[in-house]
């Protein structure tokens, strides 16, 4: 799961922190190596543990086990002042009392630089995130979007070695969240800043990172590309979180050929398998990777008795259940949906390509 | 946005609205730093409170031969200072009660009512509340007095000699009602402002009267403001000193009015410590009593 | 004050003039002082003869009234400096961490409120009587310097509940250490509410009477213990001149209270 990459830049190696005398394990011996410039998610549910994890990055927790090492040093030692890591909050934590140009002013005022060089950087970032007429602003004046665009100039303003964010986006609304999403990864890109983003928003997590590290109870589920873990989940606890899934309990029936015995009937995956015969694994279909079909094939393919139908818009979601009452979930587009009614039976298939197998 | 509230508002450690701990970076020094920053108080209030305060007590104990409850047999033995207890309380009873009598209407119409009236009745307590004891006790010794306004008017009504008021302890009684009264309206007014409209509006729903959904809604959920305000006006009561020395007679003496006197005539040490230490005990073990049942916390909040 | 409009209707008779009668006992007592002031002759008769300002203008010049005055000022500023520094630092290891016996300590810390004045009285003119402080503003300072801790305690603690602590993790991630944070964010955004715990210790002492009548003496005497013996002693009728004042300076910082906050609404 841990895949030691060439060059770590910053690498969690068993951190763990626990509270209460330790009864209580926040994170638990929770390993990353983070590549310079990469975009990182710390995705998971509340109380999985990743913003304590981001946390011990920041150095606003110390953990109770482990090390954390950047460049090669350790720097679990080291208070949050001295990390010069950017740091993004949810509720912005500007401050109050000082205009936009003094909030971003403020990290280069602490590095002592001279007056003209802190005015022309400021400048050129507060244009970055399109608030140059707003400088002479308190933050109380600005919408939520704008603050924390602020808040993003004064996390970046002194190139810090790593910016971190606590879910940035958490108190803004739809919209505006998908745009600054769209704002905040092009400025990684352009800068080549390496970030970790904490966030509980899985689309989130997709749309923005190169890597996504899944959270459950305190440890890692899975670190991997986004597309990687929406095909490929590791565990069932990933396969449920991100994206919407079929899940089905099946014991292996021919590791050769790749099939496995499910409530559904026999279900065929593209490669042979590594197990032992009558192993317990478990049969994950996307929705949108089941299709309608002529006839139910031998394999890889049922009928089922339609449930429910709710329209999207851009798409349609169908369940459907099969003879002996398993839920089949389905995404199909208008116009295949367009000759369903509840009751009605619907043949359906997938392709041996699709069916993802996780050993549990 | 409501979606995200769950994980969003928190961080993944169990929170409340309390500060993330440690606030500042942690340190080498974080066992240290909470005794570092208590420490000005607790010297301060040490030395210069408690030590001073310890003294007396310890000269109630400390007779010639050393260590002796002497003193204390000598107060609850004498019929004299038993009285003088028992007077105390009982004005503090008084007090309190009137204070609940009137400053019940002011809070109720304020907190129920708002408007004008109620701002302008909160704000004349208020007033009341921060203007100079001195000057209100003042003010009734021109009321009460003998060539004062109630004099005069009461003449003016053909009364020829009317009572002397001042120096009585009715003056007192009054004089204390007047300065504690604010006390009790903010008290009564801080829990009233709190009580959920819609529930006499159900009430009232359901059938009940205006005078049974005072009764039987309003008048139970303000309870905790009649006890507050009582605490505070007994308590401050029973060691009040300037008004009642002010307005008071020589007969109706209260423990306060008999420890100041044996500072200023600087009689028996002792007695006076004796005297302290039972009021101060009698005090103290209001406080508890109240902390017991409500938590001190609650009184400190108004 | 009251969300007015939740309750529609107006109170009904009864409840409104026991109120209104009630209003009438606690404010015209105050403004019979204001009458008074204006009085000549002995404090305690009313009417008075004829008015004039010469009790404004006595108040002004009799140095044994100015004096007072001046003490309790004085007094008031020093002891609420220092409660200020030597409770705020409390106020902070409060807000910011969890350390055994905190419940005692708070107890501790709260004990001035709970002890009466009378017994201070006592307890200081002893105090003091040994160590030579009776008879001086030390003693005054420091007996309402700790009158007032407990009070600037429960101000700043409210103050630092309603402080956004995220400010100062933003500060160190922007690289500043605690004391810069300390100086840059946390100080200017409290300071504001500093100064109202403060007054609040600033007022306790001016208006503190009991202990200052007998510790005081007459080269320390404030003006509560000029007051005190004007009304027992004399009829002096600089007193209501004294209560007049104190009552308007009252009323003007209610109104302007008032004010602003019908205005933010």
């Amino acid at each position: 799961m841990h895949q030691p990459s060439p060059d770590p830049f910053l690498r969690l190696e068993g951190v763990s922190k626990r509270y209460a005398g330790g009864a209580l394990r926040a994170v638990d011996d929770v390993s990353i190596d983070i590549r310079r410039g990469e975009f990182l998610s710390l995705l998971g549910p509340s109380g999985s543990g990743k913003t304590t994890t981001l946390m011990m990055i920041a150095g606003f927790e110390l953990p109770s086990d482990g090390r954390i090492v950047l460049s090669g040093r350790d720097i679990v030692g080291i208070p949050a002042h001295r990390r010069n890591f950017g740091m993004v909050f949810q509720n912005y934590a500007l401050f109050p009392h000082m205009t936009v140009f003094d909030n971003v002013a403020y990290p280069l005022r602490l590095r002592k630089l001279a007056p003209d060089a802190i005015a022309e950087t400021v400048g050129r970032y507060l244009e970055m995130v399109g608030l140059t007429s707003y400088a002479d602003r308190r933050p109380n004046a600005l919408s939520g979007g704008q603050q924390q665009r602020v808040a993003l100039a004064r996390a970046l303003v002194f190139d810090p070695a790593v910016v971190l964010m606590d879910e940035p986006l958490g108190a803004l609304d739809k919209n505006l969240r998908e745009q600054l999403q769209f704002e905040i990864k092009a400025l990684q890109r352009k800068l080549g800043i390496t970030l970790i983003y904490v966030t509980h928003d899985q689309s989130e997590a997709m749309t923005m990172s190169d890597r996504i590290a899944v959270f459950n109870a305190g440890h890692i589920e899975q670190i991997a590309a986004p597309i990687e873990i929406y095909r490929r989940p590791a565990t069932r606890f990933v396969g449920e979180f991100v994206g919407e899934s079929n899940m089905f309990e099946a014991t292996v029936s021919d590791p050769q050929a790749g099939v496995v015995s499910t409530a559904i009937g026999p279900v065929r995956a593209a490669a042979p398998l590594d197990c032992a015969r009558d192993a317990p694994v478990l049969a994950m279909i996307r929705p949108e990777l089941i299709r309608p079909a002529d006839a139910p094939p031998a394999d890889n393919g049922t009928t089922l008795t339609v449930a429910s139908i709710v329209h999207f818009g851009d798409r349609v979601a169908v369940e459907g259940s099969t003879a002996d009452g398993h839920t089949v979930r389905l995404r199909l587009s208008d116009r295949e949906a367009a000759a369903l009614a509840p009751g009605a039976d619907l043949a359906v298939s997938w392709r041996p390509d699709d069916v993802h197998l996780l050993v549990p | 946005m409501a979606q995200t509230m769950p994980d969003g508002a928190t961080s993944d450690e169990p929170t409340d609205h309390s500060p993330p701990r440690p606030l500042l970076s942690p340190g080498v020094t974080r066992p240290l730093r909470p005794w570092l920053l208590l420490a000005p108080a607790i010297v301060f209030v040490t030395g210069l409170f408690l030590v001073p305060l310890a003294g007396i007590l310890r000269l109630s104990v400390v007779g010639p031969d050393g260590f002796t409850l002497e003193a204390y047999g000598a107060f609850f033995t004498d019929p004299f200072y038993l009285r003088i207890l028992g007077r105390t309380l009982a004005v503090a009873l008084t007090v309190t009660v009137f204070c609940i009598l009137l400053g019940y209407p002011i809070a109720y119409v304020a907190a129920r009512y708002g408007g004008r009236l109620g701002t302008a009745l909160i704000l004349i307590v208020t007033m009341s509340f921060w203007t100079s004891f001195l000057a209100r006790t003042y003010a009734w010794m021109v009321i009460l007095g003998s060539q004062g306004l109630l004099s005069t008017v009461l003449r003016g009504l053909g009364w020829e000699e009317p009572p002397q008021l001042l120096f009585t302890g009715i003056a007192a009684n009054i004089g204390m009602i007047h300065i504690l009264l604010p006390f009790m309206v903010l008290s009564l007014f801080a829990v009233m402002q709190r009580i959920d409209p819609s529930l006499l509006k159900a009430s009232a729903g359901l059938g009940a009267t205006p005078f049974q959904t005072f009764r039987t809604v309003f008048l139970p959920l303000s309870a905790p403001g009649i006890i507050n305000g009582s605490a505070l006006v007994f308590i401050v009561c029973l060691g009040f000193y300037v008004t009642p020395e002010l307005l008071g007679g020589p007969q109706d003496q209260m423990i306060a009015r008999l420890i100041g006197s044996q500072i200023e005539q600087l009689l028996d040490w002792r007695e006076a410590a004796t005297m302290a230490a039972v009021l101060l005990a009698v005090t103290l073990a209001l406080f508890a009593v109240y902390d017991h049942f409500f938590g001190l916390d609650r009184l400190w909040r108004s | 004050m009251t969300g007015g409009s939740a309750w529609s209707r107006g109170a009904p008779l009864l409840p409104r003039l026991l109120a209104v009668a009630v209003a009438a006992f606690v404010l015209l007592p105050m403004l019979l002082v204001v009458v008074m002031s204006f009085g000549e002759g002995t404090s305690l008769r009313f009417p008075p003869s004829a008015f004039t300002l010469d009790s404004y203008a006595a108040y002004v010049t009799r140095p044994d009234w100015m004096q007072p005055t001046l003490n309790s000022f004085v007094i008031a500023l020093a002891s609420a400096a220092i409660t200020l520094l030597v409770t705020t630092p409390a106020a902070f290891a409060f807000a910011l961490f969890d350390f055994p016996g905190k419940r005692l300590v708070r107890l501790m810390i709260m004990m001035p409120l709970m002890v009466p004045f009378i017994v201070m009285a006592l307890a200081y003119f002893f105090f003091f009587g040994r160590t030579g402080l009776l008879n001086t503003m030390t003693g005054v300072v420091i007996a309402h310097a700790c009158l007032s801790v407990p009070i600037v305690f429960l101000i700043q603690s409210a103050n630092l509940k309603s402080f956004d602590w995220t400010l100062m993790r933003a500060s160190a991630s922007c690289g500043a250490g605690p004391l810069t944070s300390f100086r840059h964010v946390a100080l200017p955004l409290l300071r504001p509410s500093f100064l109202v715990a403060g007054l609040f210790a600033f007022i306790t002492s001016f208006d503190e009477t009991v202990i200052a009548l007998f510790i005081s003496g007459r080269a320390a005497s404030t003006l509560p213990r000029r007051m005190f013996e004007s009304v027992r002693q004399e009829s002096d009728p600089v007193v209501a001149v004294v209560s007049t004042l104190l009552f308007v300076v009252v009323v003007v910082a209610a109104l302007a209270v008032a004010w602003r906050q019908s205005r933010k609404q």
